[in-house]
Protein backbone atom coordinates (compact mmCIF):
# COMPACT_ATOMS: atom_id res chain seq x y z
CA UNK A 1 0.00 0.00 0.00
CA UNK A 2 2.88 2.22 0.78
CA UNK A 3 4.49 1.45 -2.45
CA UNK A 4 1.44 2.75 -4.33
CA UNK A 5 0.89 5.79 -2.01
CA UNK A 6 4.67 6.62 -2.56
CA UNK A 7 3.98 6.66 -6.77
CA UNK A 8 1.21 9.02 -6.44
CA UNK A 9 1.93 12.54 -8.11
CA UNK A 10 2.40 15.36 -6.50
CA UNK A 11 3.70 18.93 -6.72
CA UNK A 12 6.63 20.54 -5.07
CA UNK A 13 8.08 24.01 -5.21
CA UNK A 14 11.98 25.08 -5.27
CA UNK A 15 11.62 28.63 -3.99
CA UNK A 16 15.56 29.14 -5.40
CA UNK A 17 14.13 28.83 -9.00
CA UNK A 18 10.99 30.75 -8.49
CA UNK A 19 10.95 34.21 -9.91
CA UNK A 20 7.69 35.53 -8.67
CA UNK A 21 6.33 35.97 -12.29
CA UNK A 22 3.02 34.36 -10.63
CA UNK A 23 2.39 32.60 -14.35
CA UNK A 24 1.04 29.58 -12.46
CA UNK A 25 -1.62 31.71 -10.79
CA UNK A 26 -2.76 33.02 -14.31
CA UNK A 27 -2.38 29.70 -16.01
CA UNK A 28 -4.65 28.24 -12.94
CA UNK A 29 -7.53 30.62 -12.77
CA UNK A 30 -7.56 30.89 -17.39
CA UNK A 31 -7.57 26.98 -16.61
CA UNK A 32 -10.20 26.68 -13.70
CA UNK A 33 -12.02 29.91 -14.40
CA UNK A 34 -11.76 31.09 -17.72
CA UNK A 35 -9.70 34.42 -16.39
CA UNK A 36 -6.85 36.14 -15.42
CA UNK A 37 -7.09 36.60 -11.85
CA UNK A 38 -5.00 36.17 -9.06
CA UNK A 39 -8.07 35.82 -6.73
CA UNK A 40 -9.15 32.82 -8.16
CA UNK A 41 -6.20 30.79 -8.17
CA UNK A 42 -5.51 27.69 -6.40
CA UNK A 43 -2.09 28.49 -5.81
CA UNK A 44 -0.76 31.39 -4.29
CA UNK A 45 2.36 32.38 -4.94
CA UNK A 46 3.75 34.93 -1.95
CA UNK A 47 6.84 37.28 -1.18
CA UNK A 48 7.58 37.61 2.20
CA UNK A 49 9.07 41.30 2.67
CA UNK A 50 10.76 40.46 5.96
CA UNK A 51 12.99 37.47 4.73
CA UNK A 52 12.69 38.50 0.89
CA UNK A 53 12.02 34.84 -0.13
CA UNK A 54 9.49 33.35 -2.19
CA UNK A 55 7.30 30.53 -1.13
CA UNK A 56 4.41 29.03 -2.96
CA UNK A 57 0.97 27.64 -1.04
CA UNK A 58 0.21 24.79 -2.84
CA UNK A 59 -1.82 21.65 -2.24
CA UNK A 60 0.40 18.56 -0.94
CA UNK A 61 -3.03 16.31 -1.36
CA UNK A 62 -2.17 14.86 2.54
CA UNK A 63 -1.94 10.97 3.10
CA UNK A 64 -4.86 11.91 5.39
CA UNK A 65 -6.03 15.87 4.62
CA UNK A 66 -7.51 17.36 7.49
CA UNK A 67 -9.60 19.08 5.38
CA UNK A 68 -11.70 16.23 4.36
CA UNK A 69 -11.84 15.12 7.96
CA UNK A 70 -13.28 18.68 8.89
CA UNK A 71 -15.93 18.74 6.52
CA UNK A 72 -19.24 18.26 7.70
CA UNK A 73 -20.61 17.36 4.26
CA UNK A 74 -18.27 14.77 3.35
CA UNK A 75 -17.69 16.91 0.01
CA UNK A 76 -14.18 16.58 0.29
CA UNK A 77 -12.82 13.19 -1.17
CA UNK A 78 -9.31 11.70 -1.68
CA UNK A 79 -9.37 9.57 -4.74
CA UNK A 80 -7.72 6.53 -3.26
CA UNK A 81 -5.37 6.14 -6.85
CA UNK A 82 -4.38 8.83 -7.60
CA UNK A 83 -4.23 10.67 -4.36
CA UNK A 84 -5.36 13.68 -4.89
CA UNK A 85 -8.35 15.56 -2.56
CA UNK A 86 -10.93 17.02 -4.32
CA UNK A 87 -14.24 18.90 -3.53
CA UNK A 88 -17.28 18.73 -4.81
CA UNK A 89 -18.96 21.69 -5.50
CA UNK A 90 -22.57 19.96 -5.45
CA UNK A 91 -21.93 18.89 -1.78
CA UNK A 92 -20.00 22.23 -0.62
CA UNK A 93 -22.03 23.84 1.61
CA UNK A 94 -19.68 26.66 2.32
CA UNK A 95 -19.09 26.53 5.92
CA UNK A 96 -15.51 27.39 5.40
CA UNK A 97 -14.01 24.77 7.77
CA UNK A 98 -11.66 23.31 5.69
CA UNK A 99 -10.02 26.75 5.10
CA UNK A 100 -9.76 26.83 8.32
CA UNK A 101 -8.32 23.38 9.16
CA UNK A 102 -6.06 23.31 6.55
CA UNK A 103 -2.32 24.04 7.87
CA UNK A 104 -1.92 25.96 4.69
CA UNK A 105 -5.06 27.48 4.26
CA UNK A 106 -5.05 26.02 0.62
CA UNK A 107 -8.77 26.16 0.13
CA UNK A 108 -10.38 29.21 -0.47
CA UNK A 109 -13.81 30.99 -0.31
CA UNK A 110 -15.13 31.18 -3.78
CA UNK A 111 -17.48 34.08 -3.71
CA UNK A 112 -19.03 33.66 -6.76
CA UNK A 113 -20.55 30.53 -6.42
CA UNK A 114 -20.30 30.49 -2.21
CA UNK A 115 -18.43 26.98 -2.13
CA UNK A 116 -14.99 25.80 -0.97
CA UNK A 117 -12.74 25.43 -4.06
CA UNK A 118 -9.15 24.18 -4.49
CA UNK A 119 -6.47 22.16 -6.50
CA UNK A 120 -8.03 18.91 -8.44
CA UNK A 121 -4.60 18.53 -9.83
CA UNK A 122 -6.02 19.37 -13.51
CA UNK A 123 -7.88 16.25 -13.51
CA UNK A 124 -9.98 15.27 -15.45
CA UNK A 125 -9.55 18.87 -17.83
CA UNK A 126 -5.88 18.38 -18.52
CA UNK A 127 -5.33 14.64 -17.07
CA UNK A 128 -4.13 15.17 -14.19
CA UNK A 129 -1.15 17.27 -15.46
CA UNK A 130 -1.30 20.95 -13.55
CA UNK A 131 -0.92 23.98 -15.67
CA UNK A 132 0.80 25.25 -12.89
CA UNK A 133 4.16 22.98 -13.48
CA UNK A 134 3.78 23.44 -17.04
CA UNK A 135 3.29 26.78 -17.36
CA UNK A 136 6.76 27.63 -14.93
CA UNK A 137 9.42 27.93 -17.20
CA UNK A 138 12.21 28.36 -14.71
CA UNK A 139 10.63 24.95 -13.23
CA UNK A 140 10.69 25.67 -9.60
CA UNK A 141 6.93 24.05 -9.32
CA UNK A 142 7.70 20.64 -10.18
CA UNK A 143 5.98 17.37 -10.31
CA UNK A 144 7.05 14.41 -8.62
CA UNK A 145 6.14 11.08 -7.05
CA UNK A 146 5.10 11.45 -3.43
CA UNK A 147 7.92 9.64 -2.71
CA UNK A 148 10.46 12.36 -3.68
CA UNK A 149 8.31 15.06 -2.26
CA UNK A 150 8.65 13.26 0.96
CA UNK A 151 12.69 13.23 1.24
CA UNK A 152 12.76 16.60 -0.41
CA UNK A 153 9.95 18.56 2.37
CA UNK A 154 12.02 16.54 4.79
CA UNK A 155 15.42 18.05 3.79
CA UNK A 156 13.99 21.21 3.31
CA UNK A 157 11.20 22.08 5.83
CA UNK A 158 12.63 19.53 8.74
CA UNK A 159 14.98 21.09 11.17
CA UNK A 160 18.79 19.66 10.37
CA UNK A 161 17.51 20.63 6.14
CA UNK A 162 19.22 22.76 4.66
CA UNK B 1 28.31 31.03 -15.59
CA UNK B 2 26.88 32.04 -19.93
CA UNK B 3 27.85 35.59 -21.13
CA UNK B 4 26.12 37.61 -23.36
CA UNK B 5 28.87 37.25 -25.90
CA UNK B 6 28.33 33.05 -25.32
CA UNK B 7 24.67 33.49 -25.98
CA UNK B 8 25.00 35.61 -29.47
CA UNK B 9 27.45 33.20 -30.61
CA UNK B 10 25.27 30.06 -29.76
CA UNK B 11 22.32 31.62 -31.48
CA UNK B 12 24.95 32.20 -34.72
CA UNK B 13 26.01 28.84 -35.12
CA UNK B 14 22.27 27.73 -35.10
CA UNK B 15 20.90 29.80 -37.25
CA UNK B 16 23.57 31.02 -39.42
CA UNK B 17 22.00 33.40 -42.04
CA UNK B 18 18.97 33.62 -40.52
CA UNK B 19 20.42 35.90 -38.02
CA UNK B 20 20.74 39.68 -38.24
CA UNK B 21 22.75 41.90 -35.92
CA UNK B 22 22.78 41.58 -32.13
CA UNK B 23 23.57 44.41 -29.65
CA UNK B 24 24.72 44.23 -26.15
CA UNK B 25 23.09 47.61 -24.95
CA UNK B 26 24.52 47.00 -21.40
CA UNK B 27 25.08 44.24 -18.81
CA UNK B 28 23.04 41.24 -18.80
CA UNK B 29 21.08 42.47 -21.82
CA UNK B 30 21.18 41.08 -25.78
CA UNK B 31 18.87 42.02 -28.40
CA UNK B 32 19.13 39.67 -31.06
CA UNK B 33 17.67 40.16 -34.78
CA UNK B 34 16.41 37.19 -36.31
CA UNK B 35 14.47 36.27 -39.55
CA UNK B 36 10.23 35.21 -38.36
CA UNK B 37 11.22 32.10 -40.19
CA UNK B 38 13.53 31.10 -37.83
CA UNK B 39 11.96 31.77 -34.96
CA UNK B 40 10.81 28.45 -33.78
CA UNK B 41 14.39 26.57 -34.78
CA UNK B 42 16.19 30.04 -32.36
CA UNK B 43 13.54 28.65 -29.51
CA UNK B 44 13.67 25.23 -29.61
CA UNK B 45 17.80 25.60 -29.45
CA UNK B 46 17.65 28.16 -26.68
CA UNK B 47 15.66 25.87 -24.66
CA UNK B 48 17.59 22.79 -25.43
CA UNK B 49 20.75 24.29 -25.28
CA UNK B 50 20.02 26.71 -22.12
CA UNK B 51 17.12 26.46 -20.39
CA UNK B 52 15.80 29.63 -20.04
CA UNK B 53 12.85 31.45 -18.13
CA UNK B 54 10.57 32.61 -20.63
CA UNK B 55 9.82 35.58 -19.17
CA UNK B 56 7.19 37.22 -21.98
CA UNK B 57 6.87 38.19 -25.54
CA UNK B 58 5.94 42.05 -26.51
CA UNK B 59 4.00 43.41 -29.70
CA UNK B 60 5.32 46.90 -31.51
CA UNK B 61 3.31 48.40 -34.48
CA UNK B 62 5.47 50.39 -36.65
CA UNK B 63 2.32 50.99 -38.51
CA UNK B 64 3.60 48.61 -41.79
CA UNK B 65 5.26 46.21 -39.52
CA UNK B 66 4.62 44.05 -36.22
CA UNK B 67 7.73 43.66 -34.34
CA UNK B 68 7.47 41.17 -31.68
CA UNK B 69 10.24 40.80 -29.18
CA UNK B 70 10.63 37.50 -27.15
CA UNK B 71 12.50 38.27 -23.93
CA UNK B 72 14.18 34.98 -22.48
CA UNK B 73 15.93 34.52 -18.96
CA UNK B 74 18.69 32.80 -19.05
CA UNK B 75 20.56 32.37 -16.12
CA UNK B 76 20.16 36.53 -15.59
CA UNK B 77 20.80 37.60 -18.86
CA UNK B 78 17.74 38.77 -20.59
CA UNK B 79 18.04 37.69 -24.16
CA UNK B 80 15.03 39.04 -26.54
CA UNK B 81 14.63 37.69 -29.61
CA UNK B 82 13.51 40.42 -32.13
CA UNK B 83 10.99 39.29 -35.09
CA UNK B 84 9.45 41.79 -37.68
CA UNK B 85 6.93 40.34 -39.63
CA UNK B 86 5.28 42.67 -42.40
CA UNK B 87 1.50 43.40 -41.87
CA UNK B 88 0.71 41.70 -45.18
CA UNK B 89 1.93 38.63 -44.18
CA UNK B 90 0.27 39.21 -40.55
CA UNK B 91 1.68 35.87 -39.24
CA UNK B 92 3.94 33.57 -37.16
CA UNK B 93 4.99 30.46 -35.92
CA UNK B 94 3.42 29.87 -32.62
CA UNK B 95 5.76 28.76 -29.76
CA UNK B 96 3.41 27.73 -27.15
CA UNK B 97 4.54 23.71 -27.54
CA UNK B 98 8.05 24.67 -26.34
CA UNK B 99 7.54 26.81 -23.52
CA UNK B 100 3.69 26.26 -22.65
CA UNK B 101 3.58 29.89 -20.75
CA UNK B 102 3.40 31.79 -24.18
CA UNK B 103 -0.01 30.23 -24.51
CA UNK B 104 -2.34 33.20 -23.18
CA UNK B 105 0.24 35.65 -24.22
CA UNK B 106 0.10 34.70 -27.92
CA UNK B 107 -3.84 34.96 -27.50
CA UNK B 108 -3.31 38.36 -25.83
CA UNK B 109 -1.61 39.40 -28.87
CA UNK B 110 -3.52 38.28 -31.07
CA UNK B 111 -6.58 39.89 -29.54
CA UNK B 112 -5.34 43.25 -29.36
CA UNK B 113 -2.75 43.62 -32.54
CA UNK B 114 -4.63 40.77 -34.48
CA UNK B 115 -1.61 38.88 -35.65
CA UNK B 116 -2.08 35.05 -36.21
CA UNK B 117 0.02 32.51 -34.49
CA UNK B 118 0.19 29.34 -36.91
CA UNK B 119 -0.41 26.14 -34.92
CA UNK B 120 -1.80 27.64 -31.94
CA UNK B 121 -3.90 25.23 -30.00
CA UNK B 122 -6.48 27.37 -28.65
CA UNK B 123 -7.66 30.49 -30.81
CA UNK B 124 -9.84 31.93 -28.89
CA UNK B 125 -10.58 35.27 -27.48
CA UNK B 126 -8.64 35.75 -24.43
CA UNK B 127 -8.94 39.53 -23.07
CA UNK B 128 -11.52 40.73 -25.59
CA UNK B 129 -15.20 40.19 -24.86
CA UNK B 130 -17.34 38.39 -26.26
CA UNK B 131 -19.48 40.93 -28.52
CA UNK B 132 -16.29 42.83 -29.80
CA UNK B 133 -16.94 43.41 -33.87
CA UNK B 134 -14.52 40.65 -35.35
CA UNK B 135 -11.69 41.87 -37.35
CA UNK B 136 -10.95 44.90 -34.74
CA UNK B 137 -7.83 44.60 -32.85
CA UNK B 138 -7.67 47.68 -30.57
CA UNK B 139 -3.81 48.19 -30.55
CA UNK B 140 -3.44 48.11 -34.15
CA UNK B 141 -2.86 50.71 -35.93
CA UNK B 142 -3.66 51.85 -39.47
CA UNK B 143 -1.64 49.87 -42.11
CA UNK B 144 0.70 52.87 -43.76
CA UNK B 145 3.53 54.06 -43.49
CA UNK B 146 5.12 57.88 -42.22
CA UNK B 147 4.33 59.69 -45.92
CA UNK B 148 1.41 61.54 -45.99
CA UNK B 149 -1.44 60.69 -48.09
CA UNK B 150 -0.79 63.91 -50.26
CA UNK B 151 2.72 63.35 -50.40
CA UNK B 152 2.38 59.36 -50.92
CA UNK B 153 1.95 59.77 -55.27
CA UNK B 154 5.07 61.65 -55.88
CA UNK B 155 7.37 60.10 -53.64
CA UNK B 156 5.99 56.31 -55.34
CA UNK B 157 6.74 58.07 -58.70
CA UNK B 158 10.14 59.13 -57.38
CA UNK B 159 11.33 55.88 -56.34
CA UNK B 160 10.16 54.21 -59.67
CA UNK B 161 11.10 56.79 -62.17
CA UNK B 162 13.38 59.21 -60.72
CA UNK B 163 11.19 61.96 -61.53
CA UNK B 164 9.32 63.86 -58.90
CA UNK B 165 7.80 67.72 -59.84
CA UNK B 166 6.39 69.19 -62.54
CA UNK B 167 8.02 72.60 -63.56
CA UNK B 168 5.54 75.58 -63.93
CA UNK B 169 5.15 77.86 -66.98
CA UNK B 170 6.26 80.74 -65.32
CA UNK B 171 9.69 78.67 -63.62
CA UNK B 172 10.26 77.34 -67.40
CA UNK B 173 9.89 81.20 -68.64
CA UNK B 174 12.55 82.71 -65.46
CA UNK B 175 14.65 79.53 -66.83
CA UNK B 176 15.05 80.87 -70.40
CA UNK B 177 15.23 84.49 -69.21
CA UNK B 178 18.69 83.63 -67.63
CA UNK B 179 19.42 81.41 -70.29
CA UNK B 180 18.97 77.50 -69.24
CA UNK B 181 16.92 74.95 -70.50
CA UNK B 182 13.06 75.11 -69.62
CA UNK B 183 13.52 72.01 -67.62
CA UNK B 184 16.34 71.32 -64.62
CA UNK B 185 17.95 67.93 -66.04
CA UNK B 186 16.20 65.06 -63.99
CA UNK B 187 16.90 61.43 -63.24
CA UNK B 188 14.10 60.17 -65.54
CA UNK B 189 15.73 62.38 -68.62
CA UNK B 190 18.74 59.43 -68.76
CA UNK B 191 18.03 55.97 -67.57
CA UNK B 192 21.78 54.87 -66.44
CA UNK B 193 21.58 57.09 -64.04
CA UNK B 194 18.29 55.47 -62.36
CA UNK B 195 20.31 52.87 -60.80
CA UNK B 196 22.59 55.07 -59.18
CA UNK B 197 19.60 57.06 -57.63
CA UNK B 198 18.09 54.05 -56.23
CA UNK B 199 21.26 53.09 -54.81
CA UNK B 200 21.35 56.35 -53.17
CA UNK B 201 17.57 55.37 -51.89
CA UNK B 202 18.41 52.17 -50.50
CA UNK B 203 22.32 53.54 -48.71
CA UNK B 204 20.21 56.32 -47.28
CA UNK B 205 17.21 54.24 -45.80
CA UNK B 206 14.76 56.51 -47.30
CA UNK B 207 12.67 53.37 -49.21
CA UNK B 208 12.59 51.14 -46.15
CA UNK B 209 11.10 54.51 -44.13
CA UNK B 210 8.59 55.27 -46.63
CA UNK B 211 7.75 51.65 -47.29
CA UNK B 212 8.32 51.09 -50.68
CA UNK B 213 8.12 47.96 -52.39
CA UNK B 214 11.14 47.45 -55.22
CA UNK B 215 9.33 44.03 -56.51
CA UNK B 216 5.57 45.47 -56.70
CA UNK B 217 7.59 48.95 -57.54
CA UNK B 218 5.12 50.95 -55.60
CA UNK B 219 4.30 52.04 -52.19
CA UNK B 220 3.27 49.26 -49.71
CA UNK B 221 0.20 50.96 -48.34
CA UNK B 222 -2.11 53.52 -50.64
Amino acid sequence: MKESIGRQRVLIYHPERCTGCKYCEMGCSLQHFGVINFGKSHIRTVFDEKTKELESVVCMHCEDPVCAASCPVEAIVKEEKTGWVKINPMKCIGCKNCIFACPLSVPWFDEDRRVASKCDFCDPVRGGNPICAEYCSPKALEVVTRTKAWSFNEQRYLPGGE
Amino acid sequence: MVTEIEVARSLQTWLNADMGNYSIPRERRINVVIKPASLRKAVKNLVEGYNPRFVTISAIDHGLDIELLYHFSIGGIVATLQATIPKEANEIDTITDMTPAAHFIEREINDLFGVKFRDHPEQRRLVLPGDWPPGDHPLRKPHEGVIPPSARLPVETLLSTGCLTTVSSYVKQRRERVGLPPAPPAVCSEKELLPEFQEIMRQTGFDGKAGYDWGKKKLRYK
